[in-house]
């Protein structure tokens, strides 16, 4: 039994020029200047793969999920990047007892920023005599990018929410066609079944 | 108590108070009430309104019942809001993103209320993954708007998807009963 006997769309899964061709009102992809377009329609393609989308509303749900889930992986990689552009920060701070002239500090952690192996030395030397390790500078950073770090965070559970909650609305309306398609089975067995019987009782007769 | 002199000169003043007079300035005044155009429903864009009614034939499908040609048209209208916030969501990032001349409107702030020698040291345009955080955190009032507007948009088409599944699986019923 074909999709479109059930009064489904018959939508196969097309390639992704192909689909960009189609569901051209759904805009173009969500990517900021310099993001990766293979990188975004091999996710595409890739979850598409996956879901099989079998009408137009699993069609729009794939490109629901696409883009959260770009979002999602976008704000997790400007988090981490922003741990390390700013782990310097942290350091300045965490060296204040060891270091007091700012200056001082100040060369040391930029030294240290520019990986230049004196430094890197100097600060390991540093954070070891008071028992620290690179665990209490990025805690330090942490706290320094709270306010950013938590607007990314609920940026992300938002996504994942919502993502979530489309997944559920495509296990829905499968359950709801699967149940469909196997009442519509179920008739035609009977059917099958009613006609042979039918033939038997004739026969019979 | 005001006297008569100030309320006379007020109201000379507020005479001569007749707004921008260039065409750029008028132009520019005459969108200070519009944001971001997203409380005004689909159907109000005739741009839009075309994008509807070629989604509800979509979703519609060929011979559909009024009403579910109704239903799919509630679907499309949701869908199409949506689309409309998220582009609108993209375009305010994705044009601060690639601004390179970007500046933090709070720092920008913060080096007004220095004086001019030291306004000089205090670093306005945020580079790389500090420059996402500092839009983000920005614009995190126009942001948390579309936000809004955008999990209303999810919640009527999710409830209209629901509506025309329904309605199309009672179609089908009633036409394998029929068969």
């Amino acid at each position: 039994m074909s999709a479109e006997s059930i009064g489904k769309t018959e939508v196969t899964s097309p390639n992704v020029p192909e689909r960009a061709r189609r569901f051209a009102w759904l805009g173009p992809p969500p990517l900021f200047e310099g993001e990766d377009t293979a990188a975004y329609d091999e996710l595409l393609a890739r979850i598409s793969g996956a879901m099989k989308p079998a009408d137009i509303f699993e069609e729009v749900w794939v490109r629901d999920i696409v883009d959260l889930s770009w979002e999602v992986l976008r704000l997790r990689r400007l988090k981490a990047s922003l741990m390390t552009a700013t782990a310097y920060e942290g350091l300045h701070k965490i060296l204040e007892p060891f270091l007091e002239l700012y200056d001082e500090r100040d060369q040391l952690v930029r030294g240290w920023a520019a990986r230049h192996k004196t430094a890197i030395k100097q600060v390991d030397r540093l954070l070891a005599s008071a028992g620290l390790t690179m665990d209490a500078v990025m805690a330090q950073t942490l706290l320094t990018n709270l306010d950013h770090i938590e607007r990314m965070e609920r940026l992300i559970a938002t996504a994942e929410a919502r993502r979530d909650a489309i997944l559920c609305e495509v296990e829905r309306h499968r359950a709801t066609w699967g149940q469909e398609l196997r009442r519509a089975v179920q008739q035609a067995e009977d059917a099958e079944i009613k006609v042979i019987e039918d033939g038997k009782t004739r026969n019979a007769a | 108590m005001t006297s008569a002199r100030k309320t006379k000169a007020n109201r000379a003043n507020a005479r001569a108070s007749t707004g921008p007079r260039t065409v750029q300035g008028r132009a520019r005044s005459t969108r200070n009430a519009r944001r971001h155009g997203l409380s005004l429903p689909v159907l109000a864009d005739p741009i839009f309104s075309q994008d509807v009614v070629e989604l509800t034939r979509e979703i519609a499908d060929s011979n559909p019942s009024a009403e579910l040609y109704e239903l799919a048209r509630r679907v499309a209208e949701a869908q199409i809001d949506l689309c409309r916030v998220r582009h609108a969501r993209f375009d305010l990032l994705s044009s601060a993103v690639g601004d390179p001349d970007y500046e933090s409107p709070s720092k920008l702030r913060t080096k007004a209320n220095f004086g001019r020698q030291l306004a000089g040291h205090l670093a306005t345009k945020p580079e790389g993954p500090q420059k996402f955080a500092s839009i983000l955190s920005d614009m995190a009032r126009q942001l948390a708007a579309m936000d809004r507007y955008e999990r209303r948009a999810l919640s009527r088409r999710k409830l209209a998807m629901r509506a025309f599944d329904a309605a199309r699986r009672q179609v089908q019923r009633a036409r394998s009963w029929d068969d």
